[in-house]
């Protein structure tokens, strides 16, 4: 019984077993001793009535008779209610009944109360001990409570109190992970905050530059027109940004009900990529789709469209002209995984673990002209994690690197 | 929030001249969350390390700490229900009761323990593990992938402090595999769950949060940073 997990639970069971059995012990104990004594009044009584009226010369068979006789007649009743032997009469006047009395008073009195002594004081030391035990959990909860994680509570024995001080020990651990990763939100959303306004400052300032010059030679068609071109490509860029900005913050706040369905992997990937065929072709970049038609996939089709759609982005930045970039599919026994293979640059070790930061831009990267903002690769990688699959990258320095999105099949 | 701790932990076997060791100074710590792959040659002495840390074997130095408390320090019996409650184990041979259909193996652990469990909870994680339509198989009707996953499932459903993870994959072909890696990747996000994991297949770590290098018992940071949370 799972009761008597608990040692101290256990063991006052024990006691209270053992004392039961010593308390009906004892009260088998009394009885007998009281049957054997009034047997005894009941010979001594019944002798001496029978001496007494042998004495006074009835015959043997008559006493015999009235010895063993069972009937009681009202005349009988009367009679020893006359020499006052009846209900109301007091112990005393039966001197035999007043000694058993005395004797099984002073036997079963100190008995009794020495049981009690002992019941009461094994009980008063269990719950003694029990409330040290919530005692110490008490002070230890209270320093949780403040703060202080240094102590434990005991929590590695068996019994229903420990199994709640074990889950007590689990709300600490999350609480002070908890306290120790809002500390780290904070400072997340103050870097991410100067991120962004560096994000936004730099086209803004460039466009308030470029009207300046607009502005200063209104007459000059060509320099209109050069300048209204870069405000253009300017503001495009804020937009992007916003718009990848918002997407992230919409996925932070748990905001997005992914709608999953099954598609065929084809339809996903020629969704995915849509866009990016023209820039492909326009930078003399090929993209390979290849993998089983029928294949299914159980996703989001739009978010998991922007997801591919910015790993594939992310391919293109970092190719150069003649790059190739394969997109393939396999089935395993419990999921489906996307390949994005390129041939670029590859990722530096050192960069490799921080790829899917916010706004992580590599110090490795020569050609400044990539155009990448630090939100593709993040997001892509919230979308996948947020419909409960995964996204990995396998990369080797100048020879290309490798993005895999697993999504489980069931 | 530092849920495993090692310190200058050194295992020695036997004496003399015959004397190996198997683990020289190893220092570490995991992160709530962080999900750790050792890799490292077969007698490289990563199974001694994670041995030492699951209280398997008695480190011949250096202390242990799992989420602050040393493992150690307790009796026999107290580093037996320490461990039930606190350390979840995957094994490269599964070690699931063929008795048990999947869903009583993942719950297994907490009928050891006295406990009720949260059906709510379990559902999660046979979703989570793509095992819902097998819920009733016994591990005979199952592949080895899917046997894997079974063992995963129990080791999450105590939602332990750390789960440590010998050769999961060593039984398994190279899809299995990855899928095994992915799903224990997906596991630790989702739970912030702690995972040590050990593997002789340098390729599965690419999902990981780090990765550690043992050879010769000398214990190697290959890089890795906190798990990005919030990224």
């Amino acid at each position: 019984m799972s009761l008597f997990q608990d040692k101290q639970v256990r063991w006052y069971c024990f006691f209270l077993i053992f004392f039961s059995i010593l308390l009906l012990g004892m009260n088998v104990m009394c009885s007998i001793n009281q049957v054997n004594y009034a047997k005894e009044i009941y010979i001594s009584n019944n002798g001496a009535i029978a001496s007494y009226l042998l004495e006074k010369g009835i015959s043997r068979e008559v006493v015999a008779d009235a010895l063993a006789n069972s009937k009681v007649s009202e005349t009988g009743k009367e009679l020893l209610a006359m020499v006052g032997i009846d209900h109301r009469a007091a112990y005393h006047k039966f001197p035999y009944l007043d000694k058993l009395r005395k004797s099984s008073l002073y036997v079963t009195i100190p008995i009794s109360l020495l049981l009690v002594l002992v019941l009461l004081s094994v009980t008063s030391l269990f719950f003694w001990r029990r409330k040290q035990l919530f005692l110490q959990a008490d002070k230890v909860i209270g320093d949780y409570i403040n703060g202080d994680f240094s102590h434990h509570l005991p929590q590695n024995s068996e019994g229903a109190i420990y199994q709640v001080f074990s889950s007590v020990e689990r709300l600490a651990t999350m609480l002070k992970s908890k306290m120790e990763t809002e500390h780290k939100i904070k400072e997340f959303l103050k870097n991410t905050i100067s991120d962004i306004s560096h994000q936004l400052k730099t086209p803004l300032a460039a466009i308030a530059m470029y009207q300046e010059i607009i502005d200063a030679e209104p007459g000059n068609t060509e320099t209109v027109k050069e300048f209204s071109a870069k405000i253009g490509a300017s503001l495009n860029r804020m937009e992007q940004l916003i718009q990848l900005m918002l997407k992230i913050t919409r996925l932070d706040a748990g905001s997005i009900v992914f709608e999953k369905r099954y598609y065929s992997v084809p339809e996903l990937i020629s969704n995915s990529i849509n866009e990016l065929t023209a820039r492909a072709r326009k930078e003399h970049k090929q993209i390979i789709v290849d993998g089983d038609p029928r294949q299914q996939i159980f996703c989001d089709m739009e978010w998991t469209s922007e997801a591919i759609g910015n790993i594939v982005k992310n391919a293109l930045d970092h190719t150069g002209s003649g790059g190739v970039i394969r997109i393939t599919w396999e089935q395993t026994p419990a999921m489906v995984r996307i390949s994005v293979t390129d041939n670029g640059d590859g990722i530096a070790p050192e960069d490799i673990y921080h790829i899917f930061k916010r706004f992580y831009r590599s110090k490795n990267i020569k050609n400044m002209k990539t155009t990448g903002i630090g939100l593709g690769l993040p997001l892509a990688k919230s979308i996948v994690e947020g419909q409960g699959g995964v996204i990995s990258v396998q990369s080797e320095r100048h020879h290309g690197t490798t993005f895999t999105l697993s999504f489980l099949t069931e | 929030m530092d849920i495993l701790e090692v310190k200058n932990l050194c295992k020695t076997y036997g004496m003399g001249e015959t004397k190996v060791d198997a683990l020289k100074d190893v220092s570490f710590t995991l992160k709530k969350g962080e999900f750790a792959a050792v890799v490292g040659e077969s007698g490289s002495g990563k199974s001694t390390l994670l041995n030492c840390i699951g209280a398997l074997d008695n480190p011949t130095s250096g202390t242990i700490l799992v989420d602050g408390q040393n493992l150690f320090s307790m009796n026999e019996e107290e580093r037996t229900i320490f461990r039930r409650r606190n350390i979840g184990f995957i094994f490269q041979s599964f070690q699931l009761v063929p008795e048990l259909n999947v869903e009583q193996n993942i719950i297994f652990p907490l009928l050891l323990d006295y406990r009720k469990p949260d059906y709510a909870a379990v559902n999660e994680i046979l979703e989570l593990l793509g095992l819902t339509q097998r819920r009733r198989h016994l591990p005979s009707q199952l592949s080895g992938g899917q046997q894997q996953r079974v063992a995963i499932g129990r080791a999450l459903i105590t939602k332990p402090k750390l789960i440590l993870a010998d050769e999961p994959t060593g039984n398994l072909d190279s899809k299995n595999s990855q899928d095994v890696v992915d799903l224990l990747t997906t596991a630790s996000r989702r739970y912030q769950q702690t995972i040590l994991m050990i593997t002789h297949n340098k390729n599965l770590t690419t999902s990981v949060d780090r990765v550690f290098r043992v050879s010769d018992g000398i214990l190697t940071d290959l890089g890795g940073a906190v798990n990005e949370a919030l990224s």
